[in-house]
């Protein structure tokens, strides 16, 4: 459950990158956060993993205030970050293990789940090697590990699909699928319209820091007579 | 030649538009502005006291009419340090930088990228110099009242000086990176190639600096004679130096044009080599090999022990030190350079025969001994804590992935202790290292070393928790090439400020009140200990704060 209540984020004490931003995302379901670039989802996204502070409001992840009691907050969710280039120097493995350490999983659990992930993304002949010696879709795919040896709740993914090999974008897509049907919660960014309308149960759409629609992707079209998803996108974020 | 020009403002631009980060804001501005004053400050003292020195020497050198030593000086010790720096700033801008690849994919010449990256360096190094060029010219046009020329080929020597000695290290770095792509392990070779070039300039130095070997009765004949002749014992690396110096002194048009001239073609040289060597070591440069060997059962299971996350952070630290070159170059291996470097002093027969004679004298059991141990276990403590940089850039290091340190679910606290630990344990390696050395070959006392290790041990700890104070302050995030996170980073000044008033306190406690080793033991343990837990207390809270405002 990602609770977020009424979220303002000024940068310099001027721009006002996210502007009372509330969302009530319950689990269960796969939600796509979409936007044009510099709509605010980034922020919304790093003010949610406590990267960033808000100035007003509060997040909650699974009841946990992020702001208030941030340690227990952060081991509800995984966060993989736009950019994957995390680490370059360390080995696929060394970083695994250090995620494991971080969100203490035992020894014989990370490792079952580290086959187990390596095997879906099709990285177990890499895990020995420097992620520096990657490519950016595999350091993807590592840092998507990294998150999901320690079973969060909540995922947390900016822009995931992007880099990704269409085998592993399926695996993860089917991951999500699965995350959300066992009673999980994901919650997504992602420009790809066709990605939030085949996966997500719900999209937020976001622009200029303020969300213009928050509900399924049925009830949006339904509004919108024999629009495209994309020309909806447009028309609503042209108004918004 | 345009396209070098442009090339190189845009380098400079950005480098400096880097340094100049976070500045937009009020607060920010003021508290650079507070900082710069302080920098200021601090540095006067140096800056005066090479002024100083200079002075005094002149008018000790004036009566013999050997003046013009001081600027055969300047002129030797300057490129020479422009030189050892070029070693370790080279292979960051030249290779190891982040725009590398994205110049390589522009359509540009070798020499148009070399030339830019010569020119960037070029800037770092006249700030370097001038801490040192600018007093002593100064106290010798103060005292001897030049010729307007003087002062017209001193300002044209500040800005042409540092291009050769930078030159002789990038053509050392430049002709070992060319031969990387013929190593079988790539990456090692590439690891090693900074301390490959600081091996071969210590080489080139020793075999060619210094002063021509002359008897005593040939010296007392150079001093009587007068007319600067002491100049002829000095032996110049740089071609170009001999026609500056004469330049200077006698004002000789001719040798500042040949000069000039030596300068231009050893750069219009450099270029042309470049055009050659340049992108043979430089592409490919961040290729990884990589095996694609998959984990034997065995090998899995070793690497998915699990231990504490302090513990596991604390190696990711130490692994990425050693792991990047810049960093194994700069922050680890300065820990164990620095006693080697000191070598020389000890195994030279006449040094090693005064060391000796010395030590006869010595009192090992009196109280000035002990206490001159404990002052000179502070001072090494202090120095090995804060020359590696690495708690002073434990923040800056993290660059772009800052942001990991706030989305874990691992508290500040114990995040900053990981990284004091790793900064804790390369200093120790190196105390221990300095002093079990010096100690075993100067045969000190067991308990004398064993008194030298505890407050040098001591000393590190609190240097290291200060050290990582000053980078939770001003972290330098944003950063082209990791050697900005270590080596362009002011950080390093404030660290040494403490280091060094805590150090001449010491010196003068050591010096007044030598007969109460006891009593300055117990103040200097209570006030380092007092002093670390309170840092250890403090420091979360203050990144908590700090850290808050970085976005």
């Amino acid at each position: 459950m990602i609770e977020i209540s009424a979220v303002t984020k000024t940068y310099n004490g001027k721009v006002k990158a996210v502007n009372q931003l509330s969302l009530s995302i319950e689990d269960g379901k796969i939600v796509g956060f979409i936007g044009p670039n510099g709509a605010g989802k980034t922020t919304t996204l790093k003010m949610m993993t406590g990267i960033l502070d808000c100035d007003e409001g509060y997040i909650r992840l699974n009841g946990h205030d992020i702001g208030t009691n941030p340690l227990l907050a952060k081991k509800q969710f995984g966060f993989v970050p736009d950019n994957p280039d995390v680490f370059l120097r360390l080995k696929g493995i060394e970083y695994l293990n250090l995620m494991a350490d971080i969100y203490e999983v035992d020894s014989l659990e990370r490792k079952s789940r580290i086959t187990e992930l390596a095997e879906a993304f099709s990285m177990t002949a890499a895990l020995n090697d420097k992620i520096l010696s990657y490519s950016h879709g595999m350091r993807q795919k590592i840092v998507v590990m990294g998150v999901l040896i320690h079973q969060p709740s909540i995922w947390i993914l900016d822009e995931p699909l992007t880099g990704l090999d269409p085998q592993s974008s399926y695996v993860l897509k089917e991951m999500m699928r699965k995350h959300a049907q066992s009673g999980k919660t994901v919650f997504f960014s992602t420009h790809v319209l066709e990605v939030a309308e085949k996966l997500c149960d719900q999209v937020a759409i976001i622009n200029r820091g303020e969300i213009l629609y928050f509900g399924t992707l049925e009830e949006l079209k339904g509004r919108y007579n024999q629009m495209s998803l994309e020309e909806i996108f447009l028309e609503v974020t042209r108004h918004g | 030649m345009a396209k070098l020009l442009s090339l190189s403002t845009a380098m400079l631009k950005n480098t400096f538009s880097l340094v100049d980060q976070g500045r937009k804001r009020k607060t920010n501005r003021w508290i650079s502005i507070g900082f710069t004053l302080i920098l200021v400050v601090a540095l006067l003292p140096t800056v005066a006291s090479f002024f100083m020195l200079t002075s005094d020497g002149i008018e000790l050198l004036l009566p013999l009419n050997q003046e013009g030593v001081i600027l055969g000086l300047l002129l030797n010790a300057v490129p020479l340090l422009i030189f050892f720096f070029a070693l370790f700033l080279v292979p960051a801008i030249y290779y190891f930088s982040k725009d590398i690849e994205t110049l390589l994919a522009l359509p540009l010449r070798p020499y148009e990228i070399l030339g830019s990256k010569l020119f960037v360096s070029l800037i770092y190094e006249y700030l370097t110099i001038s801490f040192f060029f600018v007093p002593v010219i100064a106290a010798y046009m103060y005292i001897m009242q030049p010729a307007v020329g003087f002062y017209l080929f001193s300002i044209l020597l500040f800005l042409t000086l540092p291009l050769v000695p930078l030159i002789f290290a990038s053509v050392i770095m430049m002709v070992i990176m060319w031969l990387v792509p013929f190593a079988k392990n790539r990456d090692f070779f590439n690891m090693i190639s900074g301390f490959l070039a600081l091996g071969v300039g210590l080489w080139v130095n020793m075999q060619v600096g210094g002063l021509e070997s002359i008897t005593e009765g040939q010296l007392v004949a150079f001093l009587v004679e007068g007319n600067n002749s002491l100049l002829q014992t000095f032996k110049f690396i740089f071609p170009n130096i001999p026609f500056a110096l004469n330049a200077l002194l006698q004002g000789s048009v001719v040798d500042a044009l040949i000069y000039l001239a030596i300068t231009s073609a050893i750069v219009l040289g450099f270029l042309s080599l470049g055009q050659l060597l340049y992108f043979r070591g430089i592409i490919g440069i961040n290729e990884t090999a990589s095996s694609r060997k998959i984990l034997s059962e065995a090998n899995l299971t070793r690497s998915t022990r699990s231990s504490k996350a302090i513990v596991s952070y604390t190696i990711k630290e130490l692994k990425l030190l050693f792991k990047t070159p810049i960093y194994l170059l700069n922050c680890v291996s300065i820990n164990f350079l620095l006693p080697i470097l000191f070598l020389p002093l000890f195994t030279m027969s006449s040094g090693a025969e005064d060391i000796q004679a010395i030590l006869a004298m010595i009192d090992f059991n009196s109280p000035t001994t002990i206490t001159v141990a404990i002052g000179l276990g502070i001072a090494v403590g202090l120095t090995m804590g804060s020359i590696n940089m690495i708690s002073a850039t434990a923040i800056s290091r993290e660059g772009q992935f800052f942001y990991f340190m706030k989305m874990i679910p691992m508290s500040y606290r114990d995040q900053l202790n990981a990284k004091a630990a790793s900064g804790i344990i390369l200093s120790l390696s190196g105390i221990l290292f300095t002093i079990i050395f010096a100690g075993s070959y100067l045969k000190l006392p067991f308990y004398l070393i064993l008194i030298l290790l505890f407050f040098a041990i001591i000393a590190t700890l609190f240097i290291n928790y200060i050290s990582l104070l000053v980078d939770v302050l001003r972290p330098k995030l944003v950063w082209e090439s990791e050697q900005a996170a270590v080596k362009q980073n002011m950080n390093f000044l404030f660290t040494m400020i403490p280091s060094m008033g805590l150090s001449f306190l010491i010196g003068y406690v050591v010096i007044n009140y030598p007969s109460s080793p006891f009593l300055f033991g117990t103040i200097s343990l209570v006030v380092l200990v007092v002093a670390t837990l309170t840092l250890v207390q403090s420091l979360p809270r203050i990144a908590e704060h700090r850290f808050k405002s970085i976005h």
